[in-house]
């Protein structure tokens, strides 16, 4: 099967008073289509900018590189005028805090309908009653008279929820989802997650899920990326990552997961770089508790442990259990 | 060590006719927390566990209720008395960024807390502070430090550092780990176990995180619109939960293990508005068991057996 997303060696780098540095630094993941790819790590592992970059919504100032072959197209060379309508169409977000991009002043009806009307030739009437539609789809009840409420009379779950109706709009072949559940109680997260779940497999939607949590993660995707530093330092099936981690970092993340009836927490040593100076060789061993020689001096490749199972440790062989 | 009874407190709120009507932020609230326990109180945003903490030392004047610490009752104690208490008696917030003032080093926010309750001499002042800073896993050098020199979870030190300045013997700690990265929660929660055990404290411990919770609480309340709808050891609540809505918390918990959530156990649709409570049962609109009385009377708390309490008619 042909590939729908295909990103090899991203890198953003953006610029400083000091000197320019690479939040992102050699990014390189695959997504067939229907598939849904978990992007985890902790703050400032360069997760969500991974996602902006492929957008291309970055400051103005900071350089891509690398390439992001979208339905055989390179999004990083794309003109402005093509990549806006990838944006949006073939290619949709959703960010954690939906009151952020939603208008403030528009009624969630006449947002959902604004966003038909710019990418398709369609009347009004026909664009509101399909954004009631959408809304009905996305699970707002009584959606003719959700319709007519601003975002600020909407509760966070039903916010997150218009946004999901605004991405679909144009039925796009990707969603990237950035830590869309994060902000939600957790009630109401695992209804969103429902709903990603159900509308992924309706659309035949990709979904590139952006969390910071494991757990959310291991209940909507099929394969998992974990970042650090910048950079992939483990990916593969989210069954066999969660059950057998070859990378010291994504250990030391599960163990430091609180779950229900367990005794005990191990943490991660350290803090979490800043990516202005992220440490040299590997990026992880400073904070890494099975460190040796080679760590300190040169850095891992990301390479196969076993079949689709990848990892950047010089020590891969050992962890496994 | 302390009991609460009937721990209330409401906030008026404009009514769109006009008027004024009540939001129960906490409704009637009662429990006890032994020496050395952790008592967990856990909910959904809104549910009133941060008013409760809040009220308890009345860093917000409760409606009505009372909170006994040392025989005495602390919601009628004048501020003079409560002021002596409160040595014994601090809270560590969630966000230690906008509870420290961003002009002042860390030794100065220590210092200053140590002045207030009675410490003089700057090298008595300065022993405790390095003291204080060694007991939280920071360095001496970090005294001359600006609160903005630090990470997240070495502020949240600074924040359990700066509540253990006067020798409290219990903690209201309000989402003490919930801003922070799940491989520095892990550092933060061991710290505060350790500190317990050492200094042999009493937490009240607020979290939206059960998991969390289940791992450092010896008992925890469940609350729901201002009121605890179940109690008891956490093992037992957690094992075997007795009310829907802890049954539903339970189950959406994201967990790596892949075992498929029941489908009655779901929440369905979203918390009532607060100023607006259903009437009966106020989970009844979510409930999936909910029936008839349900919709019309107010479970009140039981025991169902031992330390065990739940409201709930269907239980």
């Amino acid at each position: 099967m042909s590939l729908l997303l295909d990103v090899q060696d991203l890198r953003l780098t953006l610029p400083s008073r000091e000197h320019s540095f690479s939040p992102v630094d050699g990014v390189s993941f695959s997504l067939s289509p229907g598939e849904a790819l978990g992007l985890v790590g902790e703050s400032g592992c360069g997760k969500s900018l991974t996602a902006l970059s492929l957008l291309r919504l970055v400051p103005e100032g900071s350089g891509i590189s690398g390439r992001a072959l979208f339905e055989g197209q390179n999004l990083l060379q794309l003109p402005d005028e093509a990549m806006r309508q990838v944006r949006g169409s073939r290619l949709a977000m959703i960010f954690q805090e939906p009151m952020t991009c939603l208008n403030p002043l528009l009624r969630i009806g006449d947002q959902v309908s604004e966003a038909i009307l710019i990418h398709e030739k369609v009347s009004r009437r026909e664009a509101e009653e399909r954004s009631i539609a959408l809304l009905k789809q996305v699970g707002i009840p009584i959606p003719e008279r959700r319709a007519r409420d601003f975002p600020h009379q909407l509760s966070g779950g039903m916010r997150q929820r218009t946004m999901i109706a605004m991405a679909l709009v144009l039925k796009p072949s990707l969603l990237i989802a950035d830590e869309p559940t994060t902000a939600l109680d957790v009630t109401i997260q695992a209804q969103i997650l429902d709903l990603l779940g159900s509308l992924q497999q309706e659309y035949g939607m990709a979904v590139l899920f952006i969390s910071h949590d494991m757990g959310v993660v291991s209940r909507v995707a099929g394969r998992v990326a974990v970042m650090y530093a910048g950079r992939i330092v483990e990916q593969g099936k989210v069954d066999e990552v969660l059950r057998h981690p070859r990378h010291p970092y994504t250990k030391g993340l599960l163990s430091s997961r609180p779950e229900l009836g367990r005794k005990g927490l191990s943490g991660i040593a350290g803090t979490v770089p800043d990516p202005k100076r992220f440490p040299p060789a590997c990026r992880f061993h400073p904070r890494c508790p099975i460190v040796e020689d080679v760590c300190r001096e040169k850095e891992p490749d990301l390479s196969e442990v076993s079949s689709g199972h990848l990892s950047r440790c010089w020590k891969a062989e050992t962890l496994k259990a | 060590m302390i009991a609460v009874t009937d721990l209330s407190k409401h906030y008026a709120v404009p009514s769109r006719k006009g008027g004024r009507k009540h939001l129960r932020a906490l409704d009637r609230v009662s429990f006890e927390i032994r020496e050395r326990e952790i008592l967990g109180i856990v909910g959904e945003s809104g549910c009133g566990k941060s008013t409760l903490g809040k009220a308890m030392l009345r860093l917000v004047e409760p409606t009505s209720g009372h909170v006994v610490y040392q025989g005495k009752d602390l919601i009628k104690l004048p501020s003079g008395e409560l002021q002596a208490l409160r040595t014994d008696l601090q809270m560590v917030f969630q966000d230690p960024y906008s509870s420290l003032n961003p002009r002042m080093r860390v030794g100065e926010v220590l210092g200053e807390v140590l002045w207030v309750h009675g410490t003089r001499g700057k090298e008595e002042k300065d022993k405790r502070v390095s003291g204080l800073l060694d007991m939280v896993g920071l360095s001496q050098d970090h005294a001359r430090r600006f609160p903005h020199e630090f990470s997240g979870g070495q502020r949240q030190r600074i924040g359990i550092a700066r509540a253990l300045a006067v020798s409290p013997k219990f903690l209201v700690l309000d989402e003490p780990v919930s801003s922070l990265d799940v491989s520095i929660q892990a550092q933060i929660l061991s710290l505060l176990t350790d500190l317990k055990s050492r200094l042999s404290l009493t937490y009240l411990f607020i979290s939206h995180d059960l998991a969390v919770i289940s791992m450092l609480a010896d008992r925890v309340a469940v609350m729901y619109l201002g009121r605890f709808v179940e109690s008891g050891p956490v093992r037992e609540v957690f094992s075997s939960p007795l009310h829907p809505y802890t049954q539903a918390l339970i189950s959406a918990i994201p967990t790596l293990s892949d075992e498929p959530i029941a489908q009655k156990a779901k929440a369905l649709g979203e918390p009532a508005n607060p100023v607006d409570p259903p009437p009966g049962c106020p989970y009844h609109p979510r409930c999936p068991l909910a029936q008839g009385e349900c919709r019309i009377e107010v479970p009140e708390l039981r025991t169902h057996h031992e330390n065990h309490t739940v409201s709930c008619h269907r239980v």
